[in-house]
């Protein structure tokens, strides 16, 4: 009774603190649990759904003509494969929607019933999945982001055996490739268009070539088989040569899940980082309190003990009434989490083309406050150990002196700026008291000038670059190997119209490395290759980079030799070194045209031009067309939907992070006021006696503010400078930026730094508000 | 002919306690005169400090004026009353009220700041002179934490009269001292007021009273009774005691 007693009494008292306290882990906890359970509920969902059309553990896309009997026989006789499952297909070349053309491959299959669609909304799954009539089809929603298409709007795919057009009937949830973050996508058409294509790929390949028709090829994994998804692909491909002879592609189920959540990832784990420093930012605002409050209330405490109140009492007595705001705000962002999650979701849904289930999981989101909870209880044990060294006679008899110092910073106090000098004294001779306030200061500017170079990336040319990104405002694909005259016509044709900044001319393929397989781009000229961190690039045929993800995935180090193998070559290739790449998600290796010779593989059979003047590249596009449309298929490059998504993915966290930022600057900062301004209440008096206005005071409390956001704002800075890049490339690793390469602009330095600083010293001017409200009456001792 | 520097009419105070009003001053009608060192007398709870702080114009009078010259403090804003504390008044406290953080030095120095009609060069020289008068000089760097409570008051005193101002409140400011700083303190304010200085003292301490060329009894929030002194001689003290005992006597005190 007596504690609950003191506890009512310390929060009624401490009204500022409970309520900042209830803000913070209100943020934090909302936040969190609607993060947590989003991405939870994505994972959980393509995971449902590729059970749902019953995926296998692998799947290979594989040439009909490839996919033998004895092929078929060899795999079936594994120990380690339980069952297969071919689907039949037809691969196209290029396919256009919109204005928009691509050449990334899109496999046009019958539909299943085990499929679902989206209703018009794209808010639920219709009951039933209507079957398609002719020239209809449905797309994965990767489709819609990528051609900014509507049901209703037509869809022209090419193939190598004819061109057909389609109208969009609806999006249907596709778990295998149907994510905005995939290139190939599954296209689903009717029965009798397949039949249709089939008849005119029979008709048209009479001599049996890998020309159109293939196979989407389920493997499933034995029950009993231990070895995870990399390496069983691995030991099959060695075992029957299903990647290196005949694949197009592959994916394991593992990687599926892997690219379908790989942004929502990304997101969720810089978003989580931030939280968990925001918790730091709480538990010190925690441990700031605490300490001033054991400072001011110091006779009182004296009193409960010589009262009989042990440490143990006294310690819970503080311990709760911090708990009691921390669970009282928890409990309330719980309930604020279910909308957010809702919302969350459906902000997913256009990059994950799954959509997921809007409820939190309460037992899971409970664990997490509970996490958060014990950390406060245990850090609030901590801090309450000193009550154990409280006298009740030394506190009763001489109270807690007053801790200012002698500080060797003591600047004169000038006239001519009579607020700012008194100010900087205040602070520099309570230097302490604003300790946790510029750790506070130095957290936010960090991770707010983190985020704001991981979005400045996306606009800096030369960043990606850097970072091993191609920028192409051309891209061009030949009908075959190009000749060196046929590129140098090409590129006078180009410089007519404007300078060629870069030229990159390649070929890419999905080859085996060891047996993995992975994405080689094949280099005409390898000194074209960015984002080498290590060693050079290939300078002989033998030579080949790979990159750290590759390194680390396949246990490779700098000079190993490895063995590639492109349909029946294998060649032994020596690293020469690592480079970085965000294709494939950092799986990729690359090698000289010479190296490609060694392994059948042709170079150049595409090309992508970055131009000193951009706003040429339509223009150069069309006369490239037109001039040699004969020999090559031109496309301007321009920032499709999805390129748009994660730019505004990027907008939106930064948003989220400097609007969190802000909100704590004024938490924190209504806390620190508020106990200054309890201890220097009479100060104020003195001053008003002396005729400083209120409007000084202010202006002081709030300059004092803007030395310690100063302050925390160098500190962060530095702190950016040192982590930033091991951050963003620790979280970042997922979609193979290893390297991270920080563009620090003076922008992007200036912008956090003069947000934080206003944010401090708007916020103390105006919590300082109550200095009106002080009477110089009070200096008197009646 | 003397002049009046500050005078109250029909002066009222009073406070809502427990849902009564409680009356602390009075309709008081009181004028003080420039060059005088008054002292408010009265026992405690009389209302002494209430008058001293509501004539300063650091409280506001219920009802009634104050006037300072042709301006009443109680129509001025917060904005002029501060300008007033930083050119005209000048206070000093029982408990000092040092910034705790501020050198004595700069302590005196940062009130003549706030008066822009003299330099920097000008305030620091007048401080320096203060604390050489004041014996504190000594000490300038010192915080008030490392100095005696009698060298805080001092400071005090200096603090108050740094920017020359008209009228000195002194609220009883030998109240927290022993008796040798009160002494020193007590011969400080004659000292000044000798040179010029009105003063306003409240102090229900005798040999604080016995500086002042004019003593106002307050009882129950009136002013009971008026004494005026010749100016202070130490080697008539003990004639000046006898002379204001009988009339506190008188008072019923």
């Amino acid at each position: 009774m007596e504690i609950l007693t003191l506890l009512k009494a310390n929060i009624r008292y401490r009204k500022g603190t409970f309520f900042s306290l209830f803000t913070l882990m209100l943020i934090i906890v909302t936040a969190m649990t609607a993060i947590f359970n989003a991405t939870n509920n994505e994972n959980q969902a393509v995971e449902q759904a590729l059970q749902r059309i019953h995926a296998g553990d692998l799947v290979v896309f594989i040439h009909e003509s490839s996919y033998t009997d004895e092929l078929q026989a060899s795999l079936l006789a594994q120990d380690t494969v339980e069952n297969l499952m071919a689907i039949p297909a037809f691969w196209t070349v290029s396919s256009e929607a919109n204005g928009t053309k691509s050449y990334e491959t899109a496999f046009l299959r019958k539909l299943t019933p085990d499929y679902r669609i989206l209703n018009e909304n794209l808010t639920a799954h219709e009951k039933e999945t209507p079957s398609l009539d002719k020239g209809e089809i449905y797309v994965p929603l990767g489709v819609r982001s990528k051609y900014s298409c509507e049901i209703g709007d037509t869809i022209h795919y090419t193939t190598t055996f004819g061109e057909y057009d389609f109208v969009v009937k609806g999006f249907i949830e596709e778990p295998n490739n149907g994510s905005a973050t995939m290139g190939w996508k599954q296209i689903f058409i009717s029965d009798s268009d397949f039949a249709q294509i089939e008849d005119d790929y029979r008709q048209f390949n009479t001599d049996n070539q890998n020309v159109g028709a293939m196979y989407i090829l389920h493997i499933y994994k034995a029950s009993d088989c231990t070895l995870s998804d990399v390496k069983w692909k691995q030991q099959l491909n060695m075992d029957t040569g299903i990647i290196d002879a005949t694949s197009m592609g592959s994916l394991t189920k593992t990687q599926i899940v892997h690219y379908t959540g790989l942004f929502n990832q990304i997101i969720s784990s810089i978003l989580m980082v931030f939280l968990c420093l925001l918790f730091i930012i709480v538990l010190i605002v925690i441990g700031h309190s605490l300490s001033t409050s054991i400072e001011s209330d110091y006779v009182n405490l004296g009193i409960l003990k010589a009262q009989g109140f042990t440490t143990g009492k006294l310690q819970i007595v503080l311990m709760l009434q911090y708990l009691f705001a921390e669970i009282a705000g928890a409990a309330l962002g719980l309930l604020l989490a279910i909308p957010l999650t809702t919302t969350l979701v459906q902000l997913y849904l256009p990059i994950t083309a799954i959509l997921a289930d809007h409820t939190i999981s309460l037992g899971k989101s409970l664990l997490c406050i509970l996490a958060l909870l014990l950390i406060s209880t245990i850090i609030l044990l901590l801090l309450t150990q000193k009550l154990g060294t409280l006298s009740p006679v030394r506190a009763l008899s001489a109270g807690q002196p007053e801790q200012y110092f002698d500080s060797r910073f003591r600047l004169p106090i000038s006239q001519k700026l009579l607020s700012g000098s008194l100010a900087f004294r205040q602070f520099t001779s309570a230097a302490r008291r604003y300790l946790a306030s510029i750790l506070i200061a130095a957290i936010l500017v960090f991770f707010m000038l983190t985020i704001t170079v991981l979005a400045n990336m996306a606009d800096s040319k030369s960043a990606l670059e850097a970072m091993g990104y191609m920028y192409s405002d051309c891209a061009i694909y030949f009908q075959e190997v190009a000749s060196e005259q046929e590129l140098e016509d090409m590129e006078a044709v180009i410089e007519t119209l404007s300078p060629i900044d870069k030229a990159y001319y390649m070929n890419t393929r999905y080859i085996s490395i060891n047996g993995y397989e992975i994405y080689c781009f094949i280099w005409k000229d390898p000194d074209m290759i960015g984002g080498i961190t290590k060693g050079r690039a290939p300078l002989y045929d033998n030579e080949v980079l790979i990159t750290e993800i590759v390194a680390k995935e396949l246990d490779l180090e700098l000079g190993d030799t490895v063995l590639l193998a492109c349909g029946n070559f294998r060649e032994e290739f020596i690293i020469s070194g690592i480079f970085q790449s965000t294709n494939d998600t950092g799986l990729v290796i690359a090698i000289s045209a010479e190296g490609g010779d060694r392994l059948d593989i042709p170079c150049p059979t595409s090309a992508d031009f970055s131009f000193v003047d951009s706003s040429k590249s339509q223009e150069i596009t069309d006369v490239l067309n037109e001039e040699f449309g004969d020999i090559l298929d031109a496309t301007a490059v321009e920032t499709d939907s999805f390129t748009g998504l994660i730019r505004l993915a990027l907008d939106a966290m930064t948003a989220v992070i400097y609007t969190f930022s802000i909100l704590f600057a004024l938490v924190v900062v209504y806390m620190v006021c508020s106990k200054i301004f309890i201890k220097e209440r009479i100060d104020i008096g003195i001053y008003k006696a002396l005729g400083f206005t209120a409007l000084s005071l202010r202006l002081q409390f709030a300059f004092r503010f803007l030395f310690v956001a100063g302050i925390g704002s160098i500190l962060g800075t530095i702190l950016a400078f040192l982590f930033s890049n091991r951050l963003l490339n620790s979280l970042l690793w997922a979609i193979g930026i290893t390297n991270f390469v920080a563009d620090f602009t003076y922008d992007t330095i200036l912008i956090p730094i003069l947000l934080i600083c206003l944010s401090f010293f708007l916020f103390a001017y105006l919590v300082s508000g109550k200095i009106k409200r002080v009477e110089v009456r009070e200096l008197v001792t009646e | 002919m003397k002049h009046t520097i500050l005078s109250a009419k029909d002066l009222c105070k009073s406070f809502a306690h427990n849902g009564e009003q409680l009356h602390i001053l009075s309709h008081i009608d009181l004028e003080l005169y420039e060059g005088d060192f008054t002292v408010i007398m009265g026992a405690s709870g009389s209302g002494k400090s209430t008058l001293l702080y509501t004539l300063s114009g650091m409280d506001r009078a219920t009802a009634g004026q104050v006037l300072y010259g042709d301006r009443n403090l109680a129509d001025m804003s917060e904005k002029k009353l501060a300008g007033l504390r930083h050119t005209d008044f000048g206070f000093i406290f029982q408990q000092m009220h040092l910034i705790s953080n501020l050198s004595l030095f700069e302590n005196i120095a940062v009130s003549g700041y706030l008066n822009k009609n003299h330099t920097t060069s000008e305030i620091n020289t007048r401080a320096n002179e203060l604390m050489e008068k004041m014996g504190i000089l000594h000490v300038k760097t010192h915080l008030p934490s490392q100095v005696s409570g009698g060298e805080q008051q001092r400071c005090a005193i200096a603090r108050a009269v740094i920017h020359q101002p008209k009228l000195l409140f002194a609220d009883e400011p030998t109240g927290a001292l022993n008796r040798k700083n009160t002494t020193e303190v007590l011969n400080l304010l004659t000292d000044l007021n000798a040179n010029g200085q009105s003063i306003l003292m409240v102090t229900h301490d005798m040999r604080a009273t016995l500086r002042a060329t004019r003593i106002l009894y307050l009882a129950d929030g009136a002013i009971m009774g008026e004494l005026s002194l010749p100016p202070y001689q130490a080697e008539e003290e003990k004639s000046r005691e006898a002379q204001v005992n009988a009339w506190l006597g008188s008072m019923e005190w």
